[in-house]
């Protein structure tokens, strides 16, 4: 198995089911830009770090199965791996958020954190 | 080079983060508490099965000095703490964001309100209550139905 492979198996396949599921909700313009910032965030602190341990050879990749490229001491494949990480992450929240009705803004009256999820 | 295990290079990086969340947004994160631990308990315990086909697959090895040595099964145990972590600041970050999304909203419709009473009380400001020109209790429910939801269930 590739990394490739392995990308495709365990985040793109679960992502498309989610993507399946959601439709047209994925186009909230809330989703979109907060997701957007995350995984822009996620990518410039993982990356560094990743960095950094593979300097120090903490861990390290199979040159026969990923694509043998490095861009800073990282495949690509793992850039891809921390936004599809981080976009699951995301997509799965954001769909439960959508089909429990949360809100997590306080009302006015009694402030009642319970009342903001739907049960 | 020297260099740090694993473990303690995880913990300096994701801590501070996760607590500076809380700080930050403890507020958004208590309110959703129901939500969002399950997410990052089920992303843990699914990137941990991932991992283990991908060390098992030898896609990527660990320097065996550089851990702590417990594991389950092929993996480390300091990779399912980073699956913990790292699903922990993403979903958290999401509940910040997601709750400072709704409270700006509201802001921004409270602003624009009270601009609007100001607009219409100005003529007759020795009068009496420009309040009473809005419908007082709409309003105050109306903020709170903003943008919250982009579409129904």
């Amino acid at each position: 198995m590739t990394y490739l492979e392995f990308l495709a198996l365990f985040l793109a396949v679960p992502l498309a089911v989610l993507a399946g599921l959601l439709r047209r909700r994925l186009l909230d313009r809330r989703f979109l830009a907060i997701a957007g910032a995350l995984l822009l965030i996620s990518l410039l602190y993982m990356v560094p770090w990743d960095h950094t341990a593979a300097v120090w050879r903490l861990w390290d990749w199979s040159a026969h199965q990923t694509l043998g490229i490095r861009w800073w001491s990282v495949p690509p494949e793992e850039y891809a791996f921390c936004l599809l990480e981080a976009l699951l992450a995301v997509t799965l929240l954001y769909a439960l958020f959508q089909w429990r009705r949360v809100r997590l803004r306080a009302s006015r009256a009694g402030d009642d954190p319970e009342r903001h999820v739907a049960q | 080079m020297t260099h740090w295990p694993y473990l303690p290079f995880l913990l300096v990086w994701a801590v501070p983060v996760v607590a500076l969340q809380w700080l930050v947004g403890g507020r958004y994160l208590w309110r959703a508490r129901h939500i969002w631990p399950w997410v990052v308990l089920g992303l843990t315990v699914y990137f941990t099965l991932a991992d283990a086909v991908a060390i098992s697959a030898r896609i990527w090895t660990f320097d065996a000095r550089s851990l702590v040595g417990i594991s389950l099964g092929p993996v480390p145990i300091e990779e399912t703490l980073f699956y913990l972590l790292t699903a922990l600041m993403v979903s958290q970050g999401f509940v910040l964001f997601w709750g400072a999304w709704e409270d700006r909203a509201a802001l921004g419709q409270r602003l624009r309100r009270v601009r609007r009473i100001r607009r219409h009380s100005a003529p007759e400001s020795a009068g009496p209550d420009p309040r009473a020109t809005e419908s007082a209790p709409e309003t105050t429910r109306g903020a709170d139905r903003q943008p919250v939801r982009s579409s129904d269930g």
